[in-house]
């Protein structure tokens, strides 16, 4: 076999349309564009330059809209989609089975801590897929909605994402800026003829995907693969899918489920199927994704993303248990799952075993991840497994990679770690850090509040808790300080209405119960 | 206090009706079981446990349409047959006797009744007990199901006074005289004469109009006070067997706060003895025979617990903290039950023993007694989330608890013999339901011990140990990377703690570093620290928040708390955009009002992002800083050169015009 010879620059005789080719397998989708450009301007009519630029345009945006899904504000305000109003607990995204109280699955709200959606918190943050605020909260949906939709990680003060704001921007984005790019120019859609392209199946897949991924107008898209379906006599399963992806991303769930269901009868295929529970997961009919991910993973049995997608599904469902299982199935088939080493190693944290904990973070941090976050939880575990030596450089690294608003949970873990080694002053410094970079961080005000009563400034206390509490009604530790501070000062009436919200936001927690009970007896006793 | 000891049994898996009741048939091993109407197994589908821990489901009837307290109800052998029957009455006049499952005989009642008691006027063969209803101040008696005669309880003297102010405002035409009488009668009462009735209502009538309406309608009528009756009970003549011959014991409300036992004979025509106490009584409990020496423990509704001794009232009473809503006497022992959960128990001679807590208020409280049994006493409590609990060993056991469904509470309850069962449980409920359980055979009321019979599917926690203890504590297993990182920590512990120590310091250094530049630069943060600038107790923390989505109008909120003890005059908050120019901010500077202490106000600043200059590209969010300033008063000072606290406000990106 000929060894084959470097390509050299003088070497025009290569085929423009195999060099456009080549390159597009090299994933060097730029000079791609440019090859096909200059192959389309010598002859427009060159359907196979027309078809590979499609392609490249494609792939050079392609998103996976799986992982991503972005609700806007509006879409996550005027959901109509949900089907019951009053569901049963476990039955829809909204109720999840009320927290861990339920047959031990997972440690308390006493130990691990609840986001603001009032599940616990998660090892892994996936763009605002689990956005939907559970029914049990006490801010009204707007404060609820514009704290979710604002994006993971930043302070909540940050911009809500407004309606598929992200789609959007991207496709004008990068319209912008290929028209400055020489070699390609954007595709004219308005003027083609679907009927002609519906015959030639192969252009017109290329054109569908440039026109769902790039262009991002599905109604085209939809015309385009309905021709297109009906010329293939409904027997392409592809072309049911992309049908149902722009009934989706138009909000037509009905209709994409149906399309769907019909790819699926004819070939299922892993990305089908995950698509459909999609679809149910945005009419909050949780138990009809999981049975269609069980049907999926029976086909394919071990497939990842089937597995990842049911685990966070259970995960959504508070029901961590099951998730966890599957978590530890992904890993033991794809070791490098960053999701579900983090799942795994935030739920080891939290369940008592930080040993365990550190070993998948040390795993991810050979993967190579080398993020403020992994750092932070890295020192975090060290410090709790008792390796000392190790905990306080992992927090210094993690400051030193962070930027601005991801620092105030590093300062305030570095506050925890201070209280516990004793040093009060160390973390009365780190949480107000934490709080002049984030001042909305509410455990921060809650840790704040509970060192200033050390220092005997009761009413700086009481203004943090109160703080803090306005801040975060999920969390239960800033009322119940509060309504503790209150019976102390002999403020009964403040203390049972605090009491109350502590046990809202916790109803096992035992020590507001107690609280409770003292203060009913001070009660009666008038 | 003594510890509640656990019996409570997880309810056993559900066996289908037949199957049940086979077995049951067969545990029993005798045809006595079966016969008899109190043996009917008809139970619905409801009630599917057949077996809860010693109670054997005997009949349920769920619409029944009988609500009635525990003195409303009785079982008696009316016919002299051996199948005793139940007896019930309710507040809507209503007299029901049912024999096995089915209602035997109903009949109307005259007033609304107070209690119902059976008991056995003389010793006749076949002994036929007579029935006897207290409603108002009379009581009637029934026998052979039929009415026989009624007893009406005497008047009670009424002071003379009272009387001749009566009399005269009977002579006088309407409206006359009637301030008078009001001021007598005032003047009666201070003195501390009871009054009747009719003079209660006129002196609580405020309205001078009112008062002759009032006046007018007593005319005519003849003044007499009569006694209402509160509760009755039974008590042996002479000899202690359930067919002896009893006298009854009425206990009435006299005047407001006063009370009489009267003692009536056997055949209810004669008042053998009248004891009169303060307070009227609710519940009152016989122990003892008439003739040798008895006992009545009486509870009045303004929680005393009295008793009468042979007669006497005896000076000792038990006074409680809440009152009582429930008396049963077993033995040597009193158990109240108080409205505050609680049952506390005394010794007779008065000597208070222990208490038991409830989780929820009781609702009746009865007392078991069984001869045939070696522990022949235990106590019944019912609740209000419609528990029915079953306190052995004087009430230090809980022996056994189960739950009524469809979250029904029970009103009544009465043990005795039903049909031929003699440990027959029947149970009112707050629905209307009558509800019949039976003490199993095999049970002995005494707290579950290994090999001892409660009932299948208990667990053997006897004694004071409660069920908590059995379950295990969750802690997570050891894993064996736990084991090497011991090891490890224990090798090389020294370079551990040096490493550490050394860590530590350099982070300490870090942070005091960092807090320092933080407040070099007054206040990075919307929280900022105080300044302490001399200007005397300024305690002022400032927050900020942004309203507004996309802008370009913004509203940053201040939330100015003072913190401090004094008022705080002269303030004004300034602001200004960072960089300049981006926000236009109305209003750029505000005087604030004064500032309270304790309290927090807010200021809203609107801010407009105004389109770059020039028609650039946008430039991004930028910063609102908001300075607290001390204004400079005319003659008095000069205004300090440092504001009293900072923030800066980092504005979102908006998505323009």
């Amino acid at each position: 076999m000929r060894a084959r010879a470097p390509l050299q620059p003088q070497d025009k005789k290569i085929n423009p349309f195999f060099h456009a080719l080549s390159k597009y397998r090299r994933h060097q989708y730029d000079d791609c564009l440019a090859l096909c450009g200059s192959l389309l301007r010598q002859n427009s009519r060159d359907q196979a330059a027309f078809v590979l630029k499609c392609r490249a345009i494609t792939a050079k945006h392609w998103l996976d809209d799986l992982e991503v899904e972005v609700e806007g504000l509006a879409d996550a305000l005027m959901e109509d989609n949900v089907a019951a109003t009053a569901p049963r607990p476990g039955t829809s995204l909204q109720r999840p089975l009320s927290s861990a109280q339920q047959a031990g699955t997972g440690p308390s709200q006493a130990v691990r801590p609840v986001s603001a959606t009032g599940r616990p918190v998660t090892g892994f943050t996936r763009p605002a897929t689990s956005a939907r605020p559970t029914s049990s909260q006490q801010r009204d949906l707007i404060t609820t909605a514009m704290a979710m939709s604002a994006r993971p990680g930043t302070a909540a003060s940050g911009r809500p994402v407004t309606s598929a704001g992200r789609l959007v921007r991207l496709g004008t984005a990068s319209m912008a800026s290929l028209g400055t790019d020489g070699g390609g120019e954007t595709i004219q859609v308005d003027g083609i003829d679907f009927h002609k392209y519906a015959k030639r199946p192969e252009i017109a897949k290329a054109l569908c995907d440039y026109l769902i991924y790039f262009l991002r107008q599905p109604r085209k898209a939809l015309d385009l693969a309905a021709e297109a379906t009906r010329e293939a006599s409904f027997a392409d399963w592809w072309w049911k899918e992309r049908l149902g992806k722009c009934y989706f991303q138009l909000g037509l769930l009905r209709e994409a489920e149906k399309q769907f269901r019909s790819s699926i009868g004819n070939d299922s295929r892993v990305v089908t199927n995950l698509e459909l529970a999609r679809v149910y997961l945005k009419l909050d009919q949780p138990n009809a994704a999981l049975e269609v991910y069980q049907k999926a993973s029976e086909k394919f049995p071990g497939d990842i993303s089937v597995t990842v997608s049911m685990a966070r599904l259970y995960e959504d469902l508070n029901d961590s248990q099951k998730s966890i299982g599957l978590y530890k199935r992904v890993v033991a088939r794809d070791p490098v799952n960053a999701e579900a080493l983090a799942c795994l190693a935030a739920h080891h944290f939290y369940s008592d075993q930080p040993e365990v904990a550190l070993r998948f973070c040390r795993r991810l941090l050979l993967m190579g991840v080398s993020s403020t976050e992994l750092w932070n939880n890295l020192g975090l575990a060290c410090f709790y497994a008792a390796q000392y030596d190790l905990a306080i450089t992992c927090l210094d690294r993690a400051l030193m990679l962070a930027d601005d608003g991801v620092s105030a949970e590093v300062w305030y873990n570095i506050g925890q770690v201070g209280i516990g080694v004793g040093d009060l002053g160390l973390s009365y410094q780190s949480f107000k850090l934490a709080l002049s970079i984030d001042p909305n961080h509410a455990e921060s005000h809650t840790n704040l509040g509970v060192l200033e009563l050390r220092k005997g400034n009761i009413e700086q206390a009481q203004l943090a808790f109160s703080h803090a509490s306005r801040l975060a009604p999920h969390l239960y530790e800033p009322a119940y300080n509060s309504a503790l501070v209150a019976f102390k000062l002999g403020d009964f009436q403040d203390a049972f209405n605090k009491a109350n919200m502590a046990l809202q936001a916790y109803p096992g927690h035992h020590e507001s119960k107690e609280l409770l009970k003292q203060l009913k007896l001070q009660f009666m006793a008038f | 206090m003594i510890s509640v000891g656990s019996g409570a049994t997880a309810p056993d898996p559900l066996p289908p009706l037949e199957e049940a009741i086979a077995k049951e048939r067969d545990d029993a091993a005798s045809p006595a079981a079966a016969g008899g109407g109190g043996g009917e197994r008809s139970g619905t589908q409801d009630y599917q446990q057949r077996k809860s821990g010693p109670w054997l489901h005997a009949w349920h009837d769920p619409v029944a349409g009988m609500v009635c307290f525990s003195q409303h109800m009785c079982v008696a052998d009316l016919h002299g047959d051996g199948d005793h029957r139940l007896v019930l009455v309710d507040r809507k006049k209503r007299i029901r006797i049912y024999r096995g499952t089915s209602i035997q005989w109903e009949q109307r009642l005259l007033e609304p009744p107070v209690a119902v008691q059976c008991f056995y006027h003389d010793t006749a063969t076949p002994p036929i007990p007579t029935l006897v209803v207290a409603a108002g101040h009379q009581l009637f008696i029934y026998r052979h199901l039929q009415p026989y005669m009624k007893f009406a309880l005497p008047p009670l003297p009424i002071d003379e006074r009272e009387k001749d102010t009566w009399n005269r405002l009977e002579g006088l035409p309407e409206g006359e005289g009637v301030e008078e009488a009001f001021n007598q009668l005032m003047k009666l009462r201070e003195a501390g004469v009871q009054l009747s009735r009719r003079s209660m209502d006129l002196l609580a009538v405020d309205d001078v109009a009112q008062r002759a309406k009032t006046a007018e309608e007593h005319k005519g009528v003849p003044l007499v006070q009569l006694p209402a009756i509160s509760c009755m009970e039974t008590l042996r003549q002479n000899i202690d067997q359930p067919t002896g011959v009893s006298v009854v014991v009425v206990a009435a409300e006299a005047f407001s706060h006063k009370g009489i036992i009267f003692i009536l004979n056997p055949h209810v025509d004669k008042i053998l003895r009248k004891v009169e106490l303060d307070g009227t009584p609710a519940f009152v409990h016989c122990l003892g025979l008439y003739d040798v020496e008895y006992r009545l423990t009486v509870a009045t509704r303004d929680g005393t617990v009295h008793t009468i001794k042979n007669g006497a009232l005896l000076g000792s009473a038990v006074e409680l903290e809440t009152p009582c809503c429930g008396l049963v006497r077993l033995d040597k022992f009193i158990f109240v039950g108080c409205m505050d959960s609680v049952i506390h128990v005394y010794h007779f001679k008065g000597k208070k023993s222990h208490s038991i807590h409830l989780p929820c208020p009781l609702t009746t409280l009865t007392g078991l007694s069984l001869p045939r049994l070696r522990v022949q006493r235990a106590l019944l409590v019912t609740l209000n989330d419609g528990q029915v609990r079953l306190y052995g060993n004087n009430g230090k056991d809980l022996l056994h608890s189960f739950s009524l469904l469809n979250d029904d509470i029970v009103t009544g309850a009465l043990f005795g013999q039903y049909g031929r069962e003699e440990g027959a449980l029947v149970l009112s409920c707050k629905s209307g339901a009558i509800l019949v359980k039976i003490l199993s055979r095999t049970s002995t009321l005494e707290p579950a011990r290994s090999g001892s019979s409660l009932s299948d599917g208990e667990e053997a926690t006897g004694g004071p140990v409660p069920a908590e203890q059995d379950v295990p504590l969750n802690i997570p297993k050891k894993t064996r990377l736990y084991v090497e990182q011991m090891d490890r920590e224990r090798q090389s512990a020294v370079h551990m703690h040096r490493t550490f120590q050394r860590d530590l310091c350099r982070l300490r250094l870090k942070t005091a570093r960092a807090y320092v530049s933080n407040l070099v630069d007054m206040g990075q943060s919307p929280t900022s620290v105080p300044s302490t600038s001399g200007a005397g107790e300024a305690h002022l923390s400032l927050t900020a928040d942004v309203i507004g989505l996309t802008g370009p109008h913004f509203d940053v909120q201040l939330r100015i708390h003072n913190a401090g003890s004094h008022a705080l005059s002269n303030v004004c908050v300034m602001c200004v955009s960072s960089p300049p120019g981006l926000y236009a901010l109305t209003p750029a500077m505000a005087p604030l009002p004064l500032l309270l202490p304790q309290h927090t106000s807010v200021h809203t600043i609107r801010a407009q992002e105004q389109p770059p200059e020039g028609g650039g590209a946008p430039t991004g969010a930028g910063q609102v800083r908001c300075f607290v300033v001390r204004m400079a008063v005319e003659g008095r000072g000069h205004q300090a050169a440092r504001p009293l606290t900072t923030v800066y406000v980092q504005m979102p990106i908006s998505e323009g015009g």
